[in-house]
């Protein structure tokens, strides 16, 4: 019985997700890139790293889609490679800003008093520096490749989701259901995970599904002016630090890694917005 | 009986959302004399907000559209009036008061300058004169003038409503639509604003609908008394005629659900089942899946019996099965 | 209030110090011997030693911590450049004119143009006006900034010739970069900027307004946009701040030598001072937009001046 009820309701929260045409959109380009990436390389004729010196730079044909870059390397195959990472850099990056912002949220604003002080004027202090900039300094601190990239770009964006989940705790925790908990002696774990958690987590959840394009756009950003993952590794903002001096005379070196950034991170936004209506019982009715 | 100063004709106002219909108000006619009050009575949803918003002209223009009908006020039928003209009226000839007063407000205007504005709205005044009145209307409503430059989150729920009172009865309405006007507040205020709005109504001989789903409110305020149910008018009648002698099976049903008004009755009665989906009404009779004494007919058309003087009820049962229905329904 | 505002600004003094150790902490550990880095790899160790004393590195962390603050605070001093030798203050001053030139212009492009956008669309929720403006928003918030900025580059200084690609010869060459910068921001205005007006034209108090006979184009203006102010503000901040933190990358992508481009090459030269000034110096701009921000709630919300009047 419990388990219908749970059926339908994600039945029907998919149908409201996919109501609009605009999420529509955004889920199926999402699909489509993610099995792209994920499969398309098994299809592509050429290896990622294959240097083929008689295809220096050849622009968009039939052998090569997206032509191929300075050293003869297919785009395409490159891309799709690149997407990997982009979308794992962005995935892995967002979730994990979330879970911690989440956790320090909630106990800020569970527990209030000094914890909440402590933690909320540490918040002050890093979102001082705007997200981007902390981005860059970590990098720097942490040095190149996928890890310290995940790093750098999850401590960015912590403070953010700690403001939000606090916030939304501040509004929940006056609420009835967890008077009821506490007069019933819940330990105070189960009424922050138990009872506070799954009411707060779903502005979260619209957040970080908008943050993953967000954290993608500055990984590549980061690439791009040399720090996070670099050269060869073909993630997209890497291809377009590796592109951009070739701007003059063969701009579809930048061309497509960046219209598949901005594929990817529309498509997440559309999703994005898309859960927001599905979620949000303001705007439901 | 003085002439009839508002009637309502036909009036039908749809809903759209979600490319679904919903059917608000459908059909419902009403008239009102000069200086009387009539209640609208019936559960949430039965559309009563909708009636009144349709004759302010004021429901929302994207979901609802007013479908069909006619809204003669004073000999004009305002639902043709061009929107410049409508301005006029809203406000000066009819005003409303609000459900909710915690919302009415506009949260970031001095509760004076918000009654100052329908003032100069309506007024040919300059902002001295208009902030005088203003403060006036304060005073009548009970509030020290004092207060003009606070704001509507320095005063308390039954305030907010007199603050909104004060702002309808501004420019002296000749009708005052009064939306539920005491169901957000305390039981103890909910007399108070109630004795006010009586006061002031009889001061300047306003006509007004109250719309309400408390009965007792009904009984210390109106003249004539409406029951609706999904968008219709069930039964109509004066005060008395509906108290004493309920025709309508969903009328005995709100009459049954009511404390102390069925003598000597140890328990109370509740209506069975909910109100009906408003995108799929059922056929004929909206009330007959609920209805205890419903029969087939009842899926039919439904005729308008006439019971004595002006009430009226609309129900497939005569008379005096009705006045049968009604005795039963006190057993 | 104004005991709130020195409040709020003694707070923000607090905030900056403790950002700039953190800054200055990460640098400091961030590996690598500055020494070394400035003069190459075969060097004799004395010599090393001698230019880490130049430096004034050679002494504990909280000894080149406290004089740090010191100088940054007390003096507007944030040292040399280890790299060029030239104090980073003066570095700064110079600099700082070239980022101003296209953050402020971008600003107010943000403000106007992506608030007024937003209200557009707001008023015709639903029509084809609304959908094309929020389509193109949608565009410009996901598409990568330094992405577009070349691709403006390529269109505009390359192809067509109309500006020049890069640097800053002339005044023309800051006509790019400015509307780069301002692009997302005004995608991101514009699509708060409607929300949040359409969540207020369904408040209670706008019926009211309709109800008392008042004109449509004043109830927008007089009921409709100061409640829908809030939001838009706090995106008009935020959209401040992203306009900071991307200089960087803007001022790369043009070759713009002002002083975000200064602040990344002191993080790829690890040069401590030169990132340590530039970071400080953003801190301080970021700080200074919440504080206006949160005052102008003030201004806009009785209810919250009330709050800070009570001194919260």
């Amino acid at each position: 019985m419990k388990k219908t009820e749970k059926t339908t309701y994600s039945l029907d929260f998919m149908r409201r997700l996919l109501k609009g045409w605009s999420s529509r959109l955004g889920f199926i380009l999402l699909a489509l890139i993610i099995l792209l990436c994920l499969f398309g390389p098994f299809l592509s004729p050429y290896g990622v790293n294959d240097i083929d010196l008689q295809n220096m730079y050849t622009g968009p044909c039939m052998a090569h889609w997206f032509g191929c870059d300075a050293m003869g390397r297919d785009i395409l195959t490159r891309l799709l490679y690149g997407g990997r990472y982009s979308l794992l850099l962005g995935l892995s990056s967002a979730l994990l800003a979330a879970v911690l912002g989440i956790i320090f949220g909630v106990v800020a604003g569970y527990f209030g008093g000094k914890i909440e002080a402590f933690i909320m004027r540490f918040m002050d202090i890093w979102s001082a520096l705007p997200g981007m900039l902390l981005c860059i300094m970590i990098s720097a601190f942490m040095g190149a490749g996928f890890f310290a990239t995940v790093i750098a770009l999850t401590v960015g964006n912590i403070p953010g989701g700690v403001r939000m989940t606090r916030g939304q705790v501040l509004a929940e925790r006056k609420k009835e259901y967890i008077e009821a908990a506490e007069s019933i002696n819940g330990s105070k774990m189960a009424i922050m995970f138990r009872h506070l958690l799954p009411n707060v987590v779903q502005p979260m959840i619209i957040i970080t599904t908008m943050s993953i394009g967000s954290m993608i756009t500055m990984a590549a950003s980061l690439s791009y002016i040399g720090l996070g993952i670099q050269p060869p590794t073909p993630e997209w903002g890497a291809m377009l630090a590796d592109g951009r001096v070739y701007i003059r005379n063969y701009p579809f070196l930048i061309t497509f890694p960046g219209l598949a950034i901005a594929l990817t991170v529309l498509a997440l936004n559309l999703l994005g917005d898309g859960l927001r209506d599905a979620l949000d019982p303001k705007l439901r009715d | 009986m003085s002439e009839k100063f508002l009637e309502v004709k036909d009036l039908r106002v749809v809903y759209t959302q979600n490319r679904k219909t919903v059917q608000a108000v459908n059909g419902i006619s009403i008239r009102l004399e000069r200086g009387r009050t009539l209640g609208l009575v019936g559960e949430t949803g039965a559309g009563k907000t909708t009636i009144a918003k349709a004759i302010m002209r004021i429901l929302p223009d994207i979901a609802a559209k007013i479908t069909g009908g006619e809204i003669w006020l004073d000999g004009v039928d305002i639902l043709k009036l061009p929107p410049d003209e409508m301005m006029n009226v809203r406000g000066e000839k009819v005003a409303m008061i609000f459900q909710d007063p915690m919302t009415a407000l506009n949260p970031l205007m001095t509760v004076g300058d918000q009654i100052l504005e329908v003032i100069r709205l309506h007024d040919d005044c300059d902002k001295k004169a208009g902030m005088d009145r203003a403060g006036d209307m304060l005073e009548l409503v009970g509030i020290p003038r004092e207060r003009y430059a606070e704001y509507p989150h320095q005063f308390s729920g039954g305030m907010k409503q007199r603050v909104v009172i004060a702002m309808a009865l501004a420019c002296d309405p000749e009708l005052l639509l009064a939306d539920e006007p005491t169901t957000a507040l305390d039981v103890t205020i909910q007399a108070q604003v109630l004795d006010l709005i009586r006061e002031l109504k009889e001061k300047y001989n306003t006509s007004m609908i109250l719309i309400t789903h408390d009965l007792g409110v009904v009984a210390q305020t109106c003249d004539d008394v409406a029951v609706i149910y999904a968008g219709k008018i069930v039964e109509f009648g004066k005060k008395e005629d509906i108290f004493d002698h309920p025709a309508h099976p969903y009328t005995i049903g709100l009459f049954g659900s009511l404390p102390g008004m069925a003598v000597g009755e140890k328990r109370l009665h509740s209506i069975s089942g909910l109100p009906p989906d408003p995108t799929a009404l059922p056929e004929g009779c909206a009330f007959w899946p609920r209805c205890p004494h419903a029969v087939e007919a009842c899926k039919g058309k439904i005729p308008t019996r006439k019971i004595r003087g002006v009430h009226f009820c609309q129900c497939v049962k005569e008379k005096e099965e009705l006045q049968e229905v009604y005795s039963h329904g006190r057993s | 209030m104004g005991r709130y505002i020195l409040k709020r600004l003694m707070t923000m003094i607090v905030i900056l110090v403790c950002a700039a150790i953190l800054v200055f902490t990460l640098m400091y550990f961030v590996p690598g011997d500055p020494a070394r880095l400035q003069l190459g790899v075969d060097i004799p160790e004395a010599i090393l030693q001698a230019k880490r004393h130049e430096l004034g590195i050679d002494t504990p962390y909280i000894v080149q911590l406290g004089k740090f603050l010191y100088n940054a605070f007390l003096r507007f001093d944030f040292g040399y450049s280890w790299k060029y030798g030239v104090s980073v203050m003066e570095e700064l001053i110079v600099r700082l004119p070239r980022t101003l030139m296209i953050g402020i212009p971008a600003m107010i492009l943000n403000v106007l143009i992506g608030t007024v956008l937003g209200i557009y669309s707001a008023i015709h929720e639903g029509k084809w006006q609304d959908s094309i403006t929020m389509v193109i928003a949608m565009v410009f918030v996901s598409a990568p900034n330094f992405w577009v900025a070349l691709m403006f580059i390529l269109l505009f200084a390359l192809k067509l010739n109309w500006v020049p690609a890069f640097g800053i010869e002339n005044l023309q060459s800051y006509l790019l970069p400015i509307i780069c910068s301002a692009l997302p921001g005004i995608a991101v205005n514009a699509r708060q900027a409607r929300s949040s007006m359409l969540e207020v034209v369904r408040a209670d108090y706008i019926t009211t307004a309709r109800a008392k006979g008042q004109k449509d184009r004043v109830i927008v203006r007089k009921h409709m946009l100061p409640n829908a102010m809030m939001p838009i503000i706090t995106g008009v901040a935020g959209g401040l701040c992203q306009l900071v933190a991307g200089s960087p990358v803007i001022e790369t992508v043009f070759s713009i030598p002002g002083v975000g481009a200064y602040m990344l090459s002191g993080v790829n030269l690890r040069d401590r001072p030169v990132v340590c000034g530039c970071v400080v110096f953003f801190a301080l701009f970021t700080s200074l937009v919440i504080l206006i921000m949160d005052l102008s709630y003030a201004f806009l919300d009785p209810r919250i001046k009330a709050q800070y009047a009570k001194g919260r």
